[in-house]
């Protein structure tokens, strides 16, 4: 009686296991925006509105006099509430699981078609965050995606450019350090690096972080200079197959060529002519190493410029 | 003294009086405002602010190296006749300098830069248009110089835009159309140049997504190889997709239906393509095409339910 018992107990516990798994395969998002009724009915009452790229738990599909439906759980947050979960029913065809074929390749295109509706002037509102969302869905759930590593990349940048726009807007930015302000909230960067470490999307990653780093307004200090110039040299040798590494090098060959006129300013010729020599090596470099595109005319307009003595610092950095 | 002797020294003496005119009269441009001015000392009387980017013909040189004065004469534009001055500045760069290509197409990328600033310069667009288009005139025919006529053509063109002309000028694209024919810069505005021929409403008239449906279709099939092919076929497949939603509204089953597997084909197409953003871009359309899921409208068609 026992012995039957413990191999019930297993075949339920296996059982559970199977649902869970089950489970966990339907998880997914919402590639449109839909109410969700509290039945297959679209007369039936509302209970919220599903956004594209919501975090979605499907629990089953049905199809009501033609019209697929999906039944899902979903955790919405609108306004100032706390975030909630929300059961109730929605398109079917929004729905993309795991199941769908070619899933992961149409939440991406989907996140694309977001982000640029979101560059547009008159583009959907709030489609920025849309586009964050499905990209982290496509990473969360299609893990072995040849696209998740990218997917993770645009979402972790997403909300990145977001934030900046709203850190760098506020008073706290024309303070001079950059613990004066806000840090950028760096979690999904890290799990990107942590993730796809030694990847074309850690080194955008490493590049994004530096915001992080640098300071707000120069106020004529040349330790801002010295400091920011020192982070891009050190980002384009540490990462430099990095998209990025060329415009980190002229970043860092640009401070040294302000740096120039600072200390000029300041009387200290010395350091103006280490300065020159420093601008004009890191201009080299970018001349060699990155022959195509527009960084290496850039860096031959920098070190021209030098060369004549031309002004390149006007009073305040510009803003990268 | 023999003929063919006096005959290489006459092309010697031509050829040192053609050097020596050539090195009085040479093409040259400023990389920083300057000011042309009536004489050759500080104390003359301005003529004339110069922009970057101004196109100079240096004629005279007047002074020691490192403070040399050139006289110059600048080219008129849009109707005005030239003016002859007087410039003295480090920031003069000749056509004939050690990477003067470089350096100016570098100064009008650092422009075009500025220009995307909220607090940028305020002339640095118009600034990067001269630069590139110096560039692209004195360097005819390398890969800077294309790359810089189109640049110059397309920063005209936003501007036009941004100012509400409409139709847009199109003589600078059709410049660089000309002079650098299948080429990716002539691709490239022959994909601008679209913008004029489009319908306005692209919203609710079918003739107008039909148009411009074929529009995207041809560019795309005209120019296989342009960077904006798969976004011109992608363009095409949705304008496609819109008609169908256009003419499912209007109850014309059979002409929806047309419409839709015309769409579907094209979003097959781009879903064959290889380029991440256009290719997962197209398996999403065909995914909502093959849903029914609707293109246009769709927000008012679930409010309404």
């Amino acid at each position: 009686m026992m012995r039957m018992k413990t191999i019930i107990g297993v075949v339920g516990m296996l059982f559970m296991v199977g649902v869970c798994l089950a489970a966990d395969k339907e998880h997914g998002t919402l590639v449109q925006e839909s109410p969700i009724f509290v039945s297959p009915d679209v007369r039936a009452s509302r209970v919220g509105t599903a956004t594209r790229g919501l975090d979605t738990f499907l629990m089953e599909r049905s199809t009501i006099e033609g019209k697929p439906w999906a039944h899902v759980l979903v955790t919405i947050q609108e306004g100032l509430v706390y975030p909630k979960q929300v059961s109730g029913w929605v398109d079917g065809r929004f729905v993309i699981t795991t199941s769908v074929p070619n899933g992961d390749q149409i939440i991406f295109g989907e996140a694309q078609d977001s982000e640029r509706a979101s560059e547009d002037r008159g583009g959907r509102k709030n489609a920025g965050q849309d586009a964050a969302r499905l990209y982290y869905r496509l990473y969360e759930y299609f893990p072995t995606s040849p696209l998740a590593a990218e997917a993770l990349w645009h979402a972790a940048d997403l909300r990145w450019q977001l934030e900046k726009s709203g850190v760098f807007a506020r008073p706290s930015a024309l303070e001079m350090s950059p613990d004066a302000r806000s840090t950028i909230d760096d979690t999904f960067i890290k799990e990107l690096e942590k993730k796809y470490p030694h990847t074309r999307w850690s080194d955008l990653g490493a590049y994004d972080l530096l915001d992080n780093k640098i300071c707000g307004r120069w106020k004529g200090e040349t330790r801002c200079p010295e400091k920011e110039s020192e982070l891009y040299e050190h980002y384009a040798h540490e990462h430099p197959q990095s998209p990025k590494a060329a415009e980190a090098l002229y970043n860092a060959a640009w401070r040294q060529a302000a740096l120039v006129d600072m200390y000029k300013e300041q009387h200290q010729g010395d350091k103006a002519e280490k300065a020159k020599r420093k601008a004009i090596e890191i201009a080299q470099e970018i001349s060699g190493k990155y022959p195509d595109g527009d960084w290496k005319p850039r860096a031959a307009q920098l070190m021209y410029v030098l060369q004549k003595g031309l002004p390149t610092y006007t009073g305040e950095k510009s803003s990268r | 003294m023999k003929w063919s002797h006096i005959a290489l020294m006459m092309s010697l003496t031509t050829a040192l009086v053609a050097g020596a005119s050539a090195q009085q009269k040479e093409r040259a441009t400023l990389i920083r405002e300057g000011s042309l001015v009536s004489g050759p000392d500080g104390g003359s009387t301005q003529i004339a602010p110069l922009p970057r980017g101004s196109d100079l013909t240096v004629t005279e040189r007047s002074g020691p190296p490192d403070s040399q004065w050139f006289k110059v004469t600048v080219a008129g534009s849009q109707g005005q006749p030239a003016r002859e001055g007087w410039v003295q500045s480090p920031a003069l760069i000749n056509a004939s300098a050690q990477n003067a290509e470089e350096i100016v197409y570098g100064e009008a990328v650092d422009s075009e830069h500025e220009a995307e600033k909220s607090n940028g310069r305020r002339s640095a667009a118009n600034d990067a248009a001269r630069l590139y288009r110096w560039t692209a005139e004195t360097f005819t025919g390398t890969p800077l110089a294309g790359e810089a006529l189109w640049r110059t053509a397309d920063i005209d063109w936003q501007i036009a835009r941004a100012r509400g002309r409409t139709p847009i000028d199109e003589s600078g694209m059709k410049e660089v159309i000309a002079k650098y024919p299948n080429t990716k810069w002539s691709d490239l505005a022959a994909y601008e140049m679209i913008e004029n021929q489009l319908c306005a409403d692209r919203t609710a008239q079918a003739a107008c997504a039909e148009k411009n449906a074929a529009i995207y279709e041809q560019y795309a099939r005209q120019h296989p190889q342009a960077a904006k092919a798969p976004e011109a076929m992608f363009n095409a497949a949705q304008q496609a997709g819109l008609l169908a939603d256009i003419y499912r509204v209007r109850a014309d089953k059979d002409r929806s239906a047309a419409a839709r597997k015309k769409a579907l084909a094209l979003a097959q197409e781009l879903a064959d393509g290889n380029t991440t953003e256009w290719k997962t871009r197209g398996v999403d359309l065909q995914y909502k095409l093959q849903q029914n899921i609707p293109l246009y409208g769709l927000e008012q068609e679930q409010t309404e339910q």
